[in-house]
């Protein structure tokens, strides 16, 4: 597993504030929007009705509930439309979503580039499962395609949601320690354990 | 799955003798495994390394060097780390020159 992009986490989200409500009201164009829409209490605006094309190898769906990792990919593809349609990058072979937003978060001293999408592993979070949604509250930075926003250390107000994907053990390393004619050898293994957030939204920063 | 073959899969792509005969291939892949000990802590220096030299190279482009920018970031309060500038130096060009703007706005250049 490549380690590169990877690790440490973050607090428990409460609800989505109401106001993110109003946006779902309107007719959000990207999946993230409906990813969000999903998870907001929308008093006034009724649920949106179409079941929400994400879907995870894991078996893992947005809307909640877990689905039969068999099951998961197949039934709860929905194509895209043209419009939406992401790139497909031909020399690496796999598709290339346009990404509008980053924002850089520090999760327990390890920073990251974020984007909507982008999968990164953390040092296990305790008291989360699998499905939940987690706010990541230490924003550093954020860019967007027309302007960045530089916090001196912290963007007040920012945040990343992120979703629980998996809890899962890193690969596993060795300890080998030897002494040479000093007849000193010993061997251990270690596997970190690891939460695999899936990054939903960053907040902060108009696209 | 018995020491010999363990011995034997952690040898694959050896060279010579030490990916088939048991005595060298232990000693080499003992050796490996010391090795991998050594190098998950030079990893960390050898990335930041690079990262200082990528963010040198793209804050010169900009007419500051690596000491002032950071020098000033560290004034400024600014947290980000050498892994996200070298990232941000080659993928995000605009948010990096937004970066280095103000380090030259504070330093005084502009």
């Amino acid at each position: 597993m490549s380690r590169h992009v990877a690790r440490r986490a973050f607090s428990l989200a409460t609800s989505v504030a109401p106001a993110r409500a109003a946006r779902a009201a309107t007719a959000p164009s990207t999946s993230f929007a409906r990813a969000v829409a999903a998870f907001a209490p929308s008093s006034s605006s009724p649920s949106p009705s179409p079941p929400l094309a994400r879907a995870f190898a894991s078996g893992l769906t947005i809307n909640g509930g877990v689905t039969p990792a068999v099951d998961a990919v197949p039934e709860s593809i929905v194509l895209v439309p043209r419009e939406e349609a992401p790139a497909i990058d031909a020399e690496r072979g796999v598709e290339v979503r346009p990404k509008d937003v980053f924002g850089v978060v520090e999760v327990r001293s390890h920073q990251f580039k974020v984007s909507p999408d982008d999968l990164i592993f953390v040092d296990k979070i305790k008291d989360v499962e699998v499905n939940d949604v987690v706010r990541l509250p230490r924003v550093l930075m954020l860019g967007s395609k027309t302007r960045t926003v530089i916090g001196r250390p912290t963007v007040p107000g920012a945040e990343v949601l992120a979703l629980v994907e998996e809890h899962v053990r890193d690969g596993k390393k060795f300890i080998f320690k030897k002494k040479r004619r000093k007849n000193y050898r010993r061997m251990n293994g270690y596997r970190a354990q690891l939460t695999g957030l899936r990054v939903l939204e960053v907040r902060g920063i108009e696209e | 799955m018995a020491i010999k073959d363990k011995i034997f899969k952690a040898a694959k792509g050896f060279r010579g003798r030490a990916k088939s005969c048991v005595k060298i291939a232990r000693n080499r892949v003992e050796k490996a495994w010391q090795y991998q000990y050594r190098d998950r802590r030079n990893k960390k220096r050898d990335w930041r390394a690079l990262w200082i030299t990528r963010i040198n190279a793209a804050t010169r482009e900009h007419g500051v060097r690596y000491n002032e920018f950071i020098n000033s970031l560290t004034a400024e309060n600014v947290c980000v780390d050498r892994k996200i500038l070298a990232e941000l130096a080659v993928n995000e060009p605009k948010s990096f020159k937004a970066l280095v703007d103000r380090v030259r706005y504070m330093r005084g250049m502009d």
